[in-house]
């Protein structure tokens, strides 16, 4: 707050024509930012890593799901972790890498979306928000080159096109349209192969999620880092899809309807 | 060397005063009122992108009369102070108290000190707390 009277708010907050949140925050707030800080020197400890996250489009939009496993080295560090947010009412973002830093991160992006919206009094377009959090992962560059990477798939309703899509990252703010159906994280590959033999075109979002289901199932068959359902504590991936109706979580009982109908199907076929 | 004219306290305020009341007046009226289910904000404005009305934060409302670029730094920076605190707190963090509290300190040090601001404003909030500041 400014010294001169105690509980004015700051020249920073009157700068006309910034709708950016991490612009304000940057100039007046920069140590509240999770990216842009130098490491102190020394071993990196073991940090919590989110693991698999998987997308898929179909007729009507776009379903994101994560499985609920974060590890640290070979640990599991977190058995319910959340690694699917939304990211405003018709996009939503799913993290992999370094647990700590990516949930920073999608914090700092819903409040950068709601902010624009708020302040210009219109959403930004799909691909705006996609080079928004692509320039959140390139700030972040410096630590993902000490082993701090984060990668997140941002997908979304575009209202201009009436469709869903799907977005990649990489670690130097390289941003890469999908087509169809991706995934990322360390289980992606597994995933991304399970993706390529259910995937169809005219899924309707009840066959998307289970496709998606399958897939985080597939990746944690393989991949020990990425946990499976687990059916005893009720803990099923994070499954949400968007559409022109905007986000929506899937509910546990449909996700175990889709879980109970894999498993089996899945032992009869081995 | 020449002197300024003395002015007292009293008449520098009422002429300040004088000035924001007679050009705030000037401007089309809003309406803030509350009822059973929430709070209503109604005001005849003329142009879609003129921001006299804006939602601040979850349950937090803003309305505004007088000079435009005056209540739109106003409506700007109270978002800024929104998210700012929900960022580094929590979103049931922020309320509309602390934000007229910010805002009435911020027009009053303005007030004093230059040209006051043609601008009287409602934060209003969902938990009942109407709050003129201006």
């Amino acid at each position: 707050m400014d010294a001169a009277t105690p509980g004015r708010l700051p020249a920073a907050f009157f700068t006309p024509g910034m709708p950016s949140f991490t612009e304000f925050l940057s100039g007046f707030a920069a140590h509240l930012l999770p990216v842009g800080r130098a490491l102190p020197a020394g071993a990196l400890p073991d940090v919590p890593h989110g693991t698999t996250i998987v997308s898929v489009t179909y007729t009507d939009g776009v379903v994101l799901a994560g499985d609920r496993r974060a590890t640290m080295g070979n640990l599991i560090a977190h058995r319910e972790i959340e690694k699917v947010f939304p990211a405003d009412e018709y996009s939503a973002v799913g993290i992999a890498g370094t647990a700590g830093l990516a949930v920073e991160l999608v914090r700092l992006f819903q409040v950068e979306l709601e902010h624009y919206e708020k302040i210009e009094g219109a959403l930004l377009s799909l691909d705006g928000k996609a080079n928004r959090l692509a320039t959140m992962i390139r700030n972040n560059l410096g630590l993902a080159m000490q082993g701090l990477a984060v990668v997140p798939l941002f997908v979304g309703y575009d209202l201009d096109r009436d469709t869903g899509r799907i977005f990649s990252f990489d670690v130097t703010g390289g941003r890469y349209e999908e087509r169809d159906h991706h995934s990322v994280g360390s289980g992606a590959l597994f995933a991304r192969g399970s993706l390529k033999k259910r995937w169809r075109p005219g899924l309707d979002a009840a066959g998307a999620v289970a496709v998606a289901v399958e897939a985080l199932y597939d990746a944690a068959d393989d991949d020990s880092a990425t946990g499976g359902p687990d059916t005893r504590q009720q803990v099923f991936p994070l499954v949400a899809t968007v559409s022109d109706q905007g986000y929506r979580r899937v509910p546990d009982d449909e996700l175990s309807a889709a879980v109970a109908s894999l498993i089996p199907e899945e032992r009869s076929s081995r | 060397m020449t002197m300024p004219f003395y002015v007292s306290p009293e008449q520098r305020y009422k002429e300040n005063a004088d000035y924001a009341r007679r050009n705030i007046a000037r401007g089309r009226p809003a309406i803030v009122l509350g009822y059973e289910g929430g709070i209503a904000f109604i005001t005849e404005n003329p142009s879609r992108s003129l921001h006299k009305v804006s939602e601040i934060y979850d349950r937090i409302g803003f309305a505004a009369v007088g000079k435009y670029n005056e209540f739109e730094n106003l409506r700007v920076a109270g978002i800024r102070y929104a998210d700012l605190r929900g960022y580094s707190n929590d979103r049931r963090d922020v309320t509309a108290r602390g934000l007229a509290n910010a805002y009435a300190q911020t027009l009053g040090a303005v007030f004093t000190e230059s040209k006051p601001l043609e601008v009287e404003h409602l934060v209003s909030t969902l938990a009942g707390l109407l709050t003129r500041v201006g």
